[in-house]
């Protein structure tokens, strides 16, 4: 019987190999860095927040699309998840949150009332947090379903991908 | 008339105007100035130790125009007692109780914000649930419920709300945004307005700080603000300030249908939305004089218990994984996941339901969902169990919660809490027993109640109401094969929608269906206060019909609300990093608090 062949990962002779090398558009390899490795705020205040627990715990896991780590301080994360209602109290606050985090940022309105303001069209609920902050994705339902949440942050991570990402300047 | 109202009538007969009794409420009505003389002794002779709620009424166009309307329990006799003054509308002001009860402190700052109503003798009568700036009284009728005064200027493209007031009203808005320029895209606001006024800002003494914590804090789930001076670590002061999520519930139950207001009620606990939905919907049928069916009675019970289960799981999971326990708050998600899935079967949603009907209930249940309910059931006593096992008796785990953020019995009921925190201290008041409504008198089960009133009672004292309503569910599944078949809504026109099959057949049951959607059931006009005991606390619903399709008010006695009032006692002389427990065990619900 042969002895089993083993095959170098690099090949013998220290010479360089297949795949030392790619060729592949800087906007591309960073974007397809950025949108594995989203690190949320989580804005939370309302109804909405049951199921950013159910989205974030064991039955659903975000961080099978690598947003599962939140951070606390907008000053470390890229994504400020808007969860449930934002009233005309709480917009400083909200706009505080936002200007603190770095760029690259991206939002999700999650929910209806951080969509639309939802069925509360009254003197104390914001229309909308677009109002507010720009929004990337806005994810409806009242609350949205844990798989409609993970819809969404897919499609947050298909629009990441499909970005410029401008590293040194504005034009690179 | 029971005996005992009989009794207070004729102690307070010559400070009283008429009374009677209501819905089994003592109904009072006084002159505002004898106020504090009638409730000095409501509180010494007859035991009303509770201040439940402080509301008014706006009657537009009557004279004199508000109605303030204080509701008391008497946690000895088990009985209410609602009290009514009326007050003209030129600088409305009635005496304050904030000497007499700590609860009436939040209560009148609420009323007093959204009536414009003065409180003599309330000295902090700060904005509370709206911001400083905002100008006018939401509630008063004639303030149109979408008039907003956006706190910061709109973004590009978005026209900010007019703002219009009348003549007479101060004339320019306070606050920033409003009538403001639209805010260029990359123009960073570097003064942002405060919406609260702190009590304090200045360090009573050379050695403190003065910390801000929240309202966008990870350890405060939900949105609650604490301004606190720090003596190194410890706690010398609080200042709780909520509101931070009100979204004008109130305002907006005055213009939909009473059964249009469903939705909305479920979204005031979202952590338990069935019990909102059927004590909202218990009050609506007092007015009406309806009698539910013994289906709907057992169903309304099992359902409540049940999400008095989810409720507690959520408390205690957040609570868990703020001190770092992960793996218990995994396992109790893990329950209320099923236990979601299992209501979405039936109701078609996870969180808020929609599923009371007045006069019943929206639909029955599903082939095979009691089959799965067992199988829940079994399932979540294996991981409670060893949720038991990972932090009874650890070490950390005590060492944070005993002897932390403790309330005395007398403490807590001064400053109106009910429910596990108030059970906690060791008073087994629980309106299920002590009041029985649904089919609670038909059930056997404990009050559970705790020794010191700290953070490791209240941990304790939901755990086993979690025990004691899994037992209650089983009874109640037993109940329902023997007792509870039949329809589950009422044959009442008033208020059921007639089968649809008859819709398409005959005019009247056409009609009936288009003015029941169209313009509502018309419930007879009165007042009710019914209350129902939630997962935090007795949840009540004050509401005024004028006789219409739509609630001339509808006000809820909150138990969150009520209990913020008092959070500053639990804080204060503690640590720092303990307010995060104890605020986890509070169990602070961000839109049943702010409404």
């Amino acid at each position: 019987m042969n002895a089993p062949r083993t095959i170098p990962i690099r090949p013998e002779g220290g010479r360089s190999g297949a795949f030392e090398f790619i060729s592949t558009r800087k906007d591309e390899l960073i974007g397809w860095a950025r949108k594995f490795s989203l690190f949320p705020y989580p804005f939370v205040t309302a109804c909405c927040a049951m199921e950013f627990m159910a989205v974030s715990s064991t039955p659903y896991d975000t961080d099978r699309f690598g947003a599962a780590l939140p951070r606390f301080t907008p000053r470390q994360s890229d994504l400020l998840m808007v969860v449930g209602t934002v009233t005309h109290k709480q917009a400083p606050i909200l706009l505080k949150v936002w200007e603190q985090m770095c760029e690259p940022k991206w939002v999700i309105a999650f929910g209806v009332c951080a969509t639309s303001g939802g069925f509360y069209n009254n003197y104390a609920a914001v229309q909308g947090i677009d109002r507010i902050v720009p929004v990337d994705v806005y994810i409806p339902g009242c609350p949205p379903r844990p798989e409609m949440v993970i819809d969404g942050i897919m499609q947050l991570q298909d629009k990441i991908a499909r970005q410029r990402h401008p590293i040194v300047n504005e034009r690179f | 008339m029971e005996p005992l109202f009989d009794r207070i009538r004729e102690a307070l007969a010559g400070q009283i105007g008429a009374s009677a009794q209501s819905h089994g409420v003592l109904v009072l009505h006084i002159d505002a100035a004898a106020l504090p003389a009638v409730v000095r002794r409501l509180k010494a002779e007859f035991r009303f130790d509770l201040l439940l709620d402080v509301t008014a009424v706006d009657w537009l166009g009557q004279s004199p125009r508000f109605e303030l309307v204080w509701h008391l329990y008497s946690t000895l006799h088990r009985r209410r007692v609602r009290i009514k003054a009326r007050v003209g509308e030129d600088e409305p002001t009635v005496p304050s109780l904030v000497g007499l009860y700590g609860s009436a402190r939040f209560m009148e700052r609420e009323c007093h914000e959204m009536y414009g109503i003065g409180f003599a003798g309330n000295d902090d009568l700060r904005h509370i649930l709206l911001y400083e700036g905002f100008q006018g009284h939401p509630l008063r009728k004639d303030y149109p419920k979408e008039r907003e005064q956006p706190l910061v200027p709109y973004r590009e493209g978005f026209e900010p709300p007019a703002v219009e007031f009348a003549a007479g009203a101060e004339a320019a808005p306070a606050v920033a945004g409003a009538g403001a320029p639209a805010r260029p895209a990359g123009a960073v606001l570097t003064a942002l307005p405060n919406p609260i006024r702190p009590a304090f800002t200045v360090p009573s003494r050379e050695d403190t700080t003065i910390v801000n914590i929240g309202p966008s804090h990870p350890a405060t789930h939900g949105t609650i603000q604490i301004v606190t001076e720090l003596d190194g670590e410890r706690v010398l002061r609080a200042d709780v300030h909520c509101g931070y999520l009100h979204r004008g519930f109130e305002k907006e139950c005055e213009s939909h249908t009473w059964h249009n207001l469903i939705p909305y009620v479920d979204r005031l606990n979202y952590c338990s939305a069935l019990i909102n939905d059927f004590a909202y919907c218990a009050a609506v049928e007092a007015l009406l004089g309806i009698e539910i069916t013994p289906r709907a009675k057992y169903l309304r019970t099992l359902l409540a218990e049940y999400s008095r289960v989810a409720d507690h799981l959520t408390c205690i999971a957040a609570a868990l994984m703020e001190l770092g326990a992960m793996t218990a708050f995994l396992y109790l998600v893990t329950i209320r996941d099923y236990i979601y899935e299992h209501l979405a079967d039936l109701t078609g949603a996870r969180v808020t339901y929609s599923y009371g009907r007045i006069g019943g209930l929206a639909r029955d249940l599903p082939d095979g969902w009691l089959t799965r309910l067992e199988q829940i059931l079994a399932q979540s006593d294996e991981f409670l169990g060893r949720v038991h096992g990972l932090v009874d008796r650890n070490r950390i785990f005590i060492d944070r919660m005993r002897d932390v953020g403790r309330i005395s019995t007398s403490e807590a009921i001064h400053w109106g809490y009910t429910g596990p925190i108030l059970r906690s201290t060791g008073v087994p008041r629980d309106l299920r027993k002590d009041t029985p409504y649904l089919a609670y008198g038909e059930l056997d089960f404990e009050v559970p109640t705790g020794i010191k009133g700290d953070n490791y009672d209240r941990y304790y004292v939901r755990m086993r109401e979690i025990d004691e309503s899994i037992h209650m569910i089983r009874q109640l599944v037993d109940l329902l094969h023997t007792k509870g078949q039949g329809p589950i809504n009422v044959d009442d026109r008033r208020c059921v929608l007639p089968p649809k099959p008859l819709v398409y057949r005959e005019i009247e049951s056409l009609i009936n269906h288009f003015k029941l959607i169209m313009e509502g059931p018309q419930v007879p006009a009165g007042d009710v206060y019914v209350a129902h005991e939630g997962a935090n606390g007795e949840l009540g619903f004050y509401l005024v019909s004028t006789g219409g399709g739509t609630p001339y008010k509808v006000h809820v006695r909150s138990p969150s609300f009520v209990h913020m009032g008092g959070a500053h006692l639990m804080l204060e002389g503690y640590q720092l990093a303990d307010i995060v427990p104890t605020f986890g065990s509070i169990n602070m619900i961000g839109g049943e608090c702010d409404r």
